[in-house]
């Protein structure tokens, strides 16, 4: 049995159960309220306005005017995931961190065999979860992953959903297609295009029309449509490595200054780079996001010939593509991440460009930003305008960065 | 058009061509050949728009003509048929190979010949020319080290460069770099150099093995572009290539001058217990261990496919060393060295190590010269 334990509206329920004069009432977190940027999170009480994760701040502010604007403290939050994925290891070894407000815990046999054995151990964990830190979660149950995960969003927040794959189908299949996990928006069209506009359609689906029209992934689909799932669960201290490690900032303001934009992608790129190195880490693909005013999102990448971690060369590809992609619009949002991630080499010196005083340069410099913090030195060449970005975009900080603050310190 | 001639001529013309046509290219046309037959010969060219290769062969022409015929099947026919004279024809669209006296023949689908690009006739300002051996040589030595990161297309070629004195091949990835010198006077190559592209190298090193004349290089600087010119037998090859633009980074900057530690050892021990111990390497980096201490140094690798170590005697009086090295780049650099014995000469864990020859090469007018970044071993300091 697989319990999929999603925290509600996390970082805003940590802010009001660490300021009381927030709680119940609307909170809305974000990068910084002064700034545009997105919602980062929304309390339940600001959802009945609408306001959503991701949504643009301006939008939110008109949506709900009252609500309690609070800038987010990334450390903070990785620090609670941190005990929370504790508190779940004194139940069982099998933890898998999937965000940082989620984690599937495994609850294997012998002792736990039947959905409800399993559903009064999350009733457990939710009071728990509930006493301690004084925040909600909702948590699915089922056989596999793909069932918990989808259970814990049948009841929210706080609550507690058991279903056994038959008990899935009655839950899901009168559903759209887009509840199935995995489903996004544009599959959903081309399913609904195919008249499988439920999740019981797509279940009933022939599978060489699943197969012609989606390959491989058709009789996955198909397989998550009956709830059948057999992805495995790697447990936290398996370690997961990351898939890629990439930073987005959202301008000031929209911007078609070709020097601008170019030097926030520099800044980007220096510290994708620099996380890159913290964690050990050489990627060989390089992605760049491009959204506009209207909200377009572009993203283009280009795979490198071998592995980096050097922010110049992600930098030159990041400006490469950017300037084949971008059609001189104002843009909103920039983004550069490296994926394609392995362990990073024991350290190929090179002759020329990163020669050993280059290294030891660079990771002096790291040294100096790990203590001083990310803005005691930034890339000359995004300081164009004197626009520079005044702080740290969300998520700039490395994780191990954080640990070394939570109170779990160096807990790898 | 039709000519006589030689089966043993078409093929060598056909097969050479062939080299520079593309496997997959994005123009129907350039997966062809073209066939051009003038007063006496045939010439023969294959193009990817990069390096083209051109053979005129010796032929006996009734009707001149040009015609263009897909190049693997062309070659792939051709090869296969009876030596002795054949007669190709261009008749009704389509281009026939007759053989044997009568005994059989073949028919290819031809396209349109003026379509085929344009091989520009090369205005050459400087000329040279080198020995095919010398030359092969030269590339054999130094091509290993290319680089074929899009990122620095200036390292995706051979630096050729001449002067009154000697003529050096340099070629460097970032990790590891060879230089082949050759003495002697080269002033007809400019002493800042051209870069000859790794593909058109390849081209030119197997023409300049089998030819019989030495390989004339001229070089079009202001076109950027440049030509080898040889005869092989009868026959007449030219391969031209586009020329990358530099600027090559200063290579002599970053070879050291005076590396403290010296180890000899024999080149065929070393080989054998990096190519046993690399087994259990890395896959991304390849790394090996060297562990040098007075008279000997051990070779091992440790990872989660196994784990090797081999011992073997050397010549080392400096003090205890631990050095990390990617093995394919050993192997290929030790392989590139002729003599019995090599000689690394080394600073510290982390800085570039030269690789030489011990005595002198069988050429006596040549030299060569290795470099090797190591990789920083997980325990080291720094």
């Amino acid at each position: 049995m697989i319990l999929l334990i999603d925290m509600d509206a996390f970082f805003a329920s940590v802010e009001q159960a660490h300021h009381p004069h927030l709680r119940g009432r609307p909170v809305i977190v974000c990068g910084d309220p002064g700034r545009r940027g997105v919602v980062t999170a929304a309390s339940y009480e600001a959802r009945p306005f609408g306001v959503r994760a991701g949504m643009p701040l301006q939008q939110a502010r008109r949506l709900c005017p009252d609500a309690e604007y609070v800038e987010g403290r990334p450390e903070k939050y990785v620090a609670l995931s941190l005990q929370l994925l504790e508190l779940y290891l004194r139940y069982t070894p099998d933890v898998e961190p999937f965000s940082v407000d989620e984690a599937f815990v495994g609850l294997p046999p012998p002792g736990v065999r039947t959905l409800e054995q399993a559903a009064a151990i999350a009733c457990r964990i939710q009071e728990e979860i509930a006493s301690r830190f004084g925040l909600g979660a909702s948590i699915g149950v089922g056989p596999n992953k793909l069932v918990a995960k989808l259970a814990s969003g049948v009841r929210k927040p706080r609550g507690l959903t058991a279903l056994d794959e038959e008990g899935f189908r009655g839950e899901f299949w009168p559903r759209d297609v887009e509840h199935l996990w995995g489903v996004g928006p544009k599959l959903a069209v081309r399913m609904r295009s195919l008249g499988f506009k439920t999740v019981g359609d797509l279940a009933h689906a022939p599978e060489p029309v699943l197969r012609g029209a989606f390959g491989v992934i058709g009789p996955q689909l198909r397989a998550a449509a009956w709830g059948r799932d057999d992805t495995p669960l790697i447990p936290y201290h398996q370690g997961v490595d990351p898939k890629s490690m990439g930073h987005e900032v959202t301008l000031p303001e929209d911007c078609d200054d070709p020097e601008f934009l170019e030097g926030t992608l520099l800044r980007l790129s220096d510290q994708v780079a620099r996380r890159l190195r913290g964690e050990g880490w050489v990627g060989r693909t390089v992605t760049l996001k491009l959204r506009d005013r209207a909200f377009e999102t572009l993203t283009r990448q280009r795979a490198l010939p071998d592995f980096t971690d050097d922010h110049a060369r992600i930098f030159e590809i990041a400006r490469a593509l950017f300037r084949i992609a971008w059609k001189r619009d104002p843009v909103r949002l920039l983004g550069v991440s490296v994926s394609g991630l392995e362990r990073s080499p024991a350290g190929q010196g090179e002759l020329f460009t990163r020669d050993e005083r280059g290294r030891l340069l660079v990771r002096a410099l790291d040294r100096v930003r790990d203590r001083l913090g990310e803005a005691s030195l930034v890339p000359a060449g995004s300081l164009t305008h004197r626009r520079a970005l005044g702080h740290v975009p969300f998520g700039a900080l490395s994780a191990r960065a954080l640990e070394r603050k939570s109170p779990l310190g160096g807990g790898h | 058009m039709q000519l006589t001639i030689q089966q043993a001529d078409l093929a060598f013309a056909v097969g050479r061509a062939l080299g520079s046509v593309s496997s997959k290219s994005p123009l129907p046309l350039l997966s062809c050949i073209l066939l051009e037959a003038e007063a006496g010969s045939l010439r023969i060219t294959g193009t990817d728009l990069d390096v083209t290769t051109a053979v005129t062969v010796p032929c006996t022409v009734a009707t001149p003509g040009r015609v263009a015929v897909s190049a693997r099947h062309f070659n792939e026919v051709v090869r296969k048929m009876p030596r002795g004279p054949l007669v190709l024809s261009v008749t009704g669209g389509q281009c026939e190979v007759r053989y044997g006296d009568g005994k059989g023949w073949s028919k290819f689908p031809i396209q349109d010949a003026a379509d085929f690009p344009r091989i520009p006739d090369l205005k050459a300002d400087t000329r040279v020319s080198l020995g095919g051996d010398v030359l092969s040589r030269m590339v054999a030595r130094t091509i290993f080290s290319a680089s074929s990161e899009e990122t620095r297309p200036m390292l995706n070629g051979v630096l050729v460069q001449g002067g009154d004195k000697q003529a050096v091949f340099v070629a460097t990835d970032g990790h590891r770099l060879s230089k082949a010198t050759r003495k002697g006077a080269f002033s007809g190559l400019a002493k800042d150099g051209v870069i000859v592209p790794t593909r058109a190298f390849q081209t030119v090193s197997r023409i300049a093995e089998e030819a019989t004349s030495p390989v004339e290089l001229q070089v079009a600087g202001a076109r950027n572009q440049a030509a080898f010119t040889a005869q092989v037998g009868e026959y007449r090859v030219q391969v031209l290539t586009r020329l990358l633009e530099g600027p090559y980074p200063n290579y002599e900057q970053v070879i050291p001058r005076g590396n403290p530690r010296e180890m000899r050892v024999r080149r065929s021990d070393l080989m054998e217990a990096v190519d046993i111990v690399a087994s259990h390497a890395d896959n991304v980096t390849r790394q090996v261990r060297f562990s040098l201490r007075p008279g000997r140094i051990g070779v091992s690798s440790a990872t989660e496919l196994g784990a090797g170590e081999h011992q073997l005697d050397a010549q080392y009086a400096g003090e205890a060393m631990e050095i990390g090295y990617n093995a394919g780049y050993l192997m290929e650099i030790l392989r590139s060295i002729p003599t019995e014995e090599v000689v690394f000469r080394l600073n510290t864990s982390l800085a570039a190590g030269v690789i030489e020859p011990v005595g002198a090469l069988p050429e006596a007018e040549e030299e060569m010269l290795c470099l090797i970044m190591p990789l920083r071993l997980p325990d080291a300091a720094g």
